[in-house]
């Protein structure tokens, strides 16, 4: 390990006992860590965009030779002009123009991915799990892709009716469709419990996976320190 | 001190003003005496015009003045003026203004005939000077109010005795309106004495109509509510000022009960963790068979050497232990298929962890950047951005991260990894670590629909933090299938270790992992009855102490 990998380390460790201090409760040396941690990712977020994207896309093709280049670097000059005069409450409607586009283009994006990417082939998957085949033989297999396709479909219908919200009707007896729609409701609620138990389970194994890297970290750190003072 | 009063609008003023300080009119003739009436002539205005001829039509006046009138017709025969002599002239009038003279002379002969034109009907003197009798026919607030009501000030008539040098026969104010006029005698008419007309004998001043600027009313600014409004208005402003008050929170000792649980839990999860790690230990079992592993497992064995695979790095610093861990296994296999890696990401901190990643978690593969994989750093712009990139790779980052150009010239040769690369679809493999399920589904959207063809043999691969599972699972378990395979979580990673029998991350933290999920679900549970079971068993003992 040279010095700046031991600087490094050394600042990982003291940083990772600082958040650990929040176990005490909310204090100064815990706030500090989190703003660190804020400004350097913030930092960082800057550098990226200026060398990564600023320079080599928009400085260097307007200083270039190729004409072709530097008149196409001014469009997204002029709309990142535009876009600073958000800044100021009284020019910002000049800002509207690059903000629109930037709305436009990623909701386009966004719903056009979404339709064809998961509306239409989860439709279609959840059809395909009740599509038997011509002159089925019902064996194991079958059974279960049978028992999966119902299970999802009716884990589908229940939680949409969960979500189902309708006025209720003047007379004090309920309807036939009210009483089925919150019959299904209640086994939708079921099936979101479970969902709920699922994310939990994921977000604390994530959550405990990181724990166990930062102890791992700090047990290797502090181990190599004993060994430089052992002299092994 | 001495005073004289305006001459238009009959306000006291210091002897020594010029002007009025009320309304700007000229107290005093102007020095150096006013010019000769002839020595200044207009064209087109006639000195004796006075315009006052339609002043008050009949139409204007109302009923209860004329009544007024009738009574004081004597006075007012007295007070008459004569009609001026512009209205007497014999100058040719069209057909249409004789129609309108006759019926005005008409209607004034009917109703008014004893007001000569441009005279004021007066007004009976009792609404100045005299207390108004209480009336049965008025309503008791209006006699209270008269009563009330002091008198105004009564026009003193001696200010007919001398002749005002502004007097033209017209009235300025109001109160004048309603005063009765004394009729103008033409030879001791007045001068004008400034403005325009000045020195023109009974003309109309220019004057009066800047004169006529007022003071404006005074109204006071101060609210006047009711003594019920203002209660509402107590009754508001206390509800609003209790919203602003913080309420009190129960104080608390520096440490309380939840402080100690918090400790406990922590103390037991650390030692548990600890332990495995400080003792090295390897005990814990691998998880048997996870098919999503096997199914990655079986893409990268079917990978020739040298192939182009894309590694997406979309995660962030927080938690890329658990990606770190989960990945090693599956990098580990795929360099060791000498497969050749372009990186790249949707978030800003990506590159520098796929850096990391490469250099340090993948050491012993010694890759190389340039030769053996390339890092086209950061994708802008989310899902539009991800769009053009799989779209035209080449125009969307030109670029490697550190600003050489990674795609070739004529002059030069693009670099191995991206070599033959001129669309998504080149690519053998898409892999992607990925800790947030919005960046997921965003690649998962935007690849999907091209990795769905069954002619294009490019597969698309999920190494994810356990988190994520619920949400991608779908997309891996449907047919068709836009997700090939997938790796969720360390017990993913895990099972990759197991199917290349590597012992890299996944092996250094299972046991630690397994013990410390053990003793959190075990936390959980006692936590949950404790929760549920000690206030019934402390209702019973309550019920049982009162039987």
């Amino acid at each position: 390990m040279g010095l700046s990998d031991w600087i490094g380390a050394f600042l990982g460790f003291v940083l990772t006992l600082l958040i650990f201090s929040y176990l005490i409760g909310d204090n100064p040396l815990f706030r500090i860590t989190v703003h660190i941690f804020i400004g350097v990712s913030a930092g960082f977020a800057a550098v990226i965009a200026i060398e990564n994207i600023i320079l080599p896309r928009l400085i260097d093709p307007l200083f270039s030779s190729n004409r072709g280049e530097q008149i196409l670097a001014l469009i997204p000059l002029i709309l990142a002009v535009l876009l600073l005069f958000k800044i100021s409450p009284r020019f910002s409607f000049i800002g509207n123009l690059p903000v629109s586009y930037l709305v436009g283009v990623s909701a386009a994006a966004a719903i056009g991915g979404a339709v064809t990417g998961t509306l239409i082939p989860q439709v279609i998957a959840s059809i395909n799990l009740l599509d038997l085949p011509p002159n089925p033989v019902f064996d194991g297999a079958l059974g279960l892709k049978l028992l999966n396709g119902i299970i999802i479909l009716v884990g589908t219908i229940a939680t949409l009716a969960y979500f189902h919200f309708g006025i209720g009707s003047k007379s004090s007896e309920k309807s036939q469709i009210q009483n089925w729609i919150e019959g299904l409701g209640q086994i939708g609620q079921v099936f979101i419990a479970i969902t709920f138990g699922f994310l939990f389970a994921g977000i604390l194994s994530a959550a405990l996976t990181a724990f166990i890297g930062r102890v791992v970290f700090s047990v290797d750190f502090v181990r190599s320190i004993f060994n430089i003072l052992l002299g092994n | 001190m001495e005073e004289i009063y305006c001459p238009l609008c009959g306000k006291p003023n210091p002897a020594e003003n010029k002007f009025c300080d009320f309304c700007l009119a000229h107290l005093k003739p102007p020095e150096g005496g006013l010019p000769e009436p002839d020595a200044v002539q207009f064209p087109g205005i006639d000195n004796n015009q006075d315009g006052l001829g339609s002043h008050a039509s009949d139409s204007e006046v109302p009923s209860w003045l004329s009544e007024i009138e009738g009574e004081d017709q004597g006075e007012t025969d007295q007070l008459a003026e004569p009609e001026p002599e512009s209205r007497k002239s014999d100058e040719p009038i069209s057909d249409w203004m004789t129609g309108i003279s006759e019926a005005e002379e008409s209607d004034s002969l009917s109703s008014d005939e004893t007001l000569p034109s441009g005279a004021i009907p007066p007004v009976d003197p009792f609404l100045y000077g005299q207390e108004v009798p209480a009336s049965d026919n008025l309503p008791e607030w209006l006699n209270e109010a008269l009563e009330e009501e002091e008198p105004p000030e009564v026009v003193d008539p001696d200010i007919w005795a001398e002749p005002s040098p502004h007097v033209s026969g017209e009235p300025d104010t109001p109160q004048e309106d309603l005063t009765p006029t004394k009729p103008i005698d033409e030879s001791t008419e007045s001068l004008e004495n400034a403005g325009p007309l000045a020195g023109l004998k009974g003309a109309l001043s220019a004057e009066p109509g800047v004169a006529r600027a007022r003071i404006p009313a005074a109204y006071s600014t101060k609210l006047k509510v009711t003594a019920n409004q203002r209660a509402h208005v107590d009754l508001m402003k206390t509800l609003i000022e209790d919203e602003d008050q913080p309420l009190p929170l129960p104080r608390r000792g520096a440490i309380s009960q939840q402080h100690v649980l918090r400790w406990v839990i922590a103390l037991v999860l650390l030692m548990v963790v600890l332990w495995p790690v400080v003792t090295a230990s390897q005990q814990m079992p691998y998880p048997s068979y996870d098919e999503g592993s096997a199914e990655v497992n079986r893409l990268i064995n079917q990978l020739p050497e040298n192939e182009r695979v894309l590694v997406g790095f979309d995660y962030e610093p927080g938690l890329a232990a658990e990606l770190d861990a989960t990945g090693d296994p599956v990098i580990d296999h795929l360099m060791s298929q000498e497969a050749l890696l372009t990186l790249v990401s949707t978030s800003p901190t990506g590159p520098i962890l796929a850096e990391r990643f490469i250099t340090e978690t993948q050491a012993d593969h010694e890759y190389i950047n340039g030769e053996n994989y390339v890092n086209l750093g950061y994708i802008p712009g989310g899902a539009a951005g991800l769009q053009s990139f799989f779209g035209n790779p080449q125009g969307t980052l030109p670029y490697s991260i550190d600003r050489s150009s990674a795609w070739g010239s004529e002059s030069q040769d693009a670099l191995p990894a991206l070599a033959g690369i001129n669309q998504i679809t080149d690519y053998a493999m898409v892999i992607l670590l990925v800790d947030d399920p919005d960046v997921a589904r965003t690649w998962i959207e935007q690849l999907g629909p091209s990795i769905i063809d069954p002619e294009v043999l490019t597969s698309f691969v999920l190494i994810a933090s356990a988190q994520l599972e619920p949400v991608i699972r779908p997309y891996f378990e449907s047919s068709p299938q836009p997700v090939n395979g997938m790796v969720v979580g360390l017990r993913g990673g895990a099972a990759y270790s197991r199917l290349t029998e590597s012992d890299g991350i996944p092996r250094e933290y299972w046991d630690a992992f397994g013990m410390g999920a053990f003793v959190a679900a075990l936390l959980i549970l006692v936590g949950g009855l404790g929760y549920y079971v000690i206030p019934e068993l402390s209702s019973i003992v309550q019920d049982q102490g009162k039987t």
